[in-house]
């Protein structure tokens, strides 16, 4: 792994938005609900294929979602 | 006054949840029976009692090909079934495994050429690369728990 940074995302507020669980939306993008849930985390930064899925899901574009700004250094 | 209205049917991504578990339990069931198989299969063979011997090495050669065929179609199927965090989480746990085996086994042996460790044990190898793969998974699956 070249970096530890990891992507923030807004995943939790979409999916709040519209009142799914995380089994709704794991049910949606075809991964187990762990899954949904490490991404809101920010314990693992989906492929750019389950990016794409969920910018589609939620009609967004992806830089919408995911956000790869570095945090200003300390 | 509140309108009149159904109870809300199960949303769909939770549904479509369910049966992409019960598709990802599949795999499981079937190492399950296949294990159980083997087990029993042995059991009867009676190859704790040295019995296995007593058949023709083709028959052999066929069973344990048999069980790779089924155990290696299993694993495919698995695999396909996993999604990207699962898959994440198998090649951390596959490659710690695999440092134990490939640095491990020489280290071990290299001690054991220069007399300050008994001979390399396979066994012990085998075991030793299956639980660090093992304790590398599990500890993947907690700590996003």
């Amino acid at each position: 792994m070249s970096s530890r940074h990891r992507m923030q995302n807004r995943l939790k507020v979409l999916r709040a938005e519209r009142n799914w669980s995380q089994a709704e939306l794991a049910g949606h993008l075809e991964v187990s609900r762990q899954a949904v849930n490490a991404i809101e985390t920010g314990k693992h930064d989906p492929s750019l294929t389950l990016a794409f899925r969920i910018a589609r899901l939620f009609d967004r574009p992806i830089e919408e979602i995911f956000d790869d700004t570095t945090p200003p250094a300390r | 006054m509140n309108p009149v209205s159904s109870p809300p049917a199960p949303a769909s991504g939770e549904r479509k949840l369910r049966a992409q578990e019960r598709r990802r339990a599949i795999p499981f069931v079937l190492m399950l029976l296949l294990g159980f198989a083997i087990g029993l299969g042995l059991g009867l063979s009676g190859a704790g009692e040295g019995r296995l011997t007593a058949l023709p090495p083709a028959a052999l050669w066929a069973g344990v090909g048999l069980i790779a065929a089924a155990a290696g179609a299993v694993t495919v199927l698995w695999i396909r079934r996993m999604d990207e965090v699962e898959v994440a989480d198998l090649l951390w746990s596959s490659f710690l495994g695999l440092q134990v085996f490939a640095i491990g086994a020489p280290c071990w042996e290299l001690l054991a050429a220069a007399g300050a460790a008994p001979p390399v044990n396979g066994h012990a190898v085998y075991l030793a690369t299956f639980a660090v793969t093992a304790c590398v998974h599990l500890w993947r699956r907690l700590r996003r728990a």
